[in-house]
């Protein structure tokens, strides 16, 4: 059995899926400093260039989701490229220490298990999916069942999240 | 990172302890990583077959098979597309594989060789709003060369064509700070 150090859910999420023409490469740029603009943070997104055009996923938080579709609501050229799925979550598994077997495995036991995979992707260290957020619980007991986690770790969810102001720093005073 | 008491009532009530300001222009990276003569595979994953799929995979034995990245996304015929990134002989041994095992897999297949590839990391990069955005503004029009981006975790991996990963990084290191 291949072994992980750990396992990490995430809160809530709503996942945004873009797709644009090629010729519309500017709309991804757009669209970020569109969030950026309203301090919107996207823990994940995957962007692709096929030879149909950009395909893009993101998530932000589901708190968010009503705030990103009236932000997209003004600019109608990404808003009829956009399509929302709510109620989805992360599922972050480390280190893969790009291992392929550990991709295959992780991937075969979600799709055993039913599991719909909406998106994945690797980091330094870990491999994140993008899952439903109810079947979180379930999808972390899958690779409970399918890694041998080193010390015993129980998945764990954050039990804080950093928000970032835009409030400059105070000047110090000599 | 500097770490206060919180005296927001809001803040309180929600349980939290600590209020953690992090003051930081221009956005500090660990530093970049640039990786040419990589091949790119894609292939396009069946909606019903992820499990035969990932046996594929699976059973590759590992030793030198290592990826540099990994990424998928379900498309509007709610298939797989799966990136995949590495040396160019780890991916001919994965694609000799999958063929072995799923006939049809050929012509779900498609290699982009050679690729180029920069990543980068920074200070709670996957909590803080605005980092896709300082990437994309770095990059400028430079951004339409992308094959590929993924913003996972603290991570930044950006797929470039042969030749344009010298440059990008030149105008990321101009727009990102890293210390020391």
């Amino acid at each position: 059995m291949n072994n992980i150090k750990g396992l990490k859910i995430s809160g809530e999420l709503c996942l945004v899926r873009l797709h644009t023409e090629s010729r519309d490469s500017g709309l991804l740029p757009a669209f970020c400093s569109l969030l950026a603009g309203s301090q919107i943070n996207m823990p994940f997104l995957s962007t692709e260039s096929q030879a149909d055009g950009i395909h893009t996923t993101c998530c932000v938080d589901g708190a968010h989701q009503a705030l990103i579709k009236r932000l997209l609501s003004a600019e109608p050229v990404l808003k009829e490229r956009a399509e929302y799925t709510d109620g989805v979550g992360l599922l972050t598994l480390f280190p893969h220490q790009s291992r392929l077997q550990l991709f295959g495995r992780s991937l075969r036991a979600l799709a055993q298990a039913d599991l719909r995979v909406f998106a994945m992707a690797s980091s330094i260290g870990a491999l994140t999916y993008v899952l439903d957020y109810a079947q979180l619980d379930k999808a972390a007991a899958v690779m409970q069942a399918c890694f041998e986690i080193t010390g015993n770790h129980a998945p764990f969810k954050a039990e804080f999240t950093v928000a970032q102001g835009t409030q400059r720093r105070p000047e110090r005073k000599e | 990172m500097r770490r206060e008491p919180s005296v927001d009532p809001s803040a309180r009530n929600k349980g939290m302890e600590t209020v953690v300001m992090y003051w930081e222009s221009p956005i500090k990276t660990y530093g970049f990583q640039v990786v040419k003569d990589l091949a790119l595979y894609k292939y396009r994953i069946p909606a019903d077959l992820p499990a035969e799929w990932a046996r594929a995979i699976e059973r590759i034995e590992d030793g030198p098979n290592r990826f540099l990245l990994l990424y998928a996304q379900l498309s509007e015929s709610s298939e797989l597309d799966l990136g995949l990134l590495c040396e160019p002989e780890q991916g001919v041994s994965l694609a000799r594989r999958i063929a072995a095992e799923i006939p049809a897999a050929g012509d779900r297949l498609q290699v982009t060789f050679p690729v180029e590839l920069i990543f980068f990391q920074g200070p709670h990069f996957g909590d803080r709003f605005g980092i896709a955005d300082f990437t994309y503004k770095a990059l400028k029009e430079k951004s339409d060369l992308l094959l590929a981006a993924v913003f996972a975790c603290a991570s930044i991996y950006l797929i470039l064509p042969e030749g344009a990963a010298d440059e990008t990084r030149t105008r990321l290191a101009d727009a990102f700070r890293i210390p020391g």
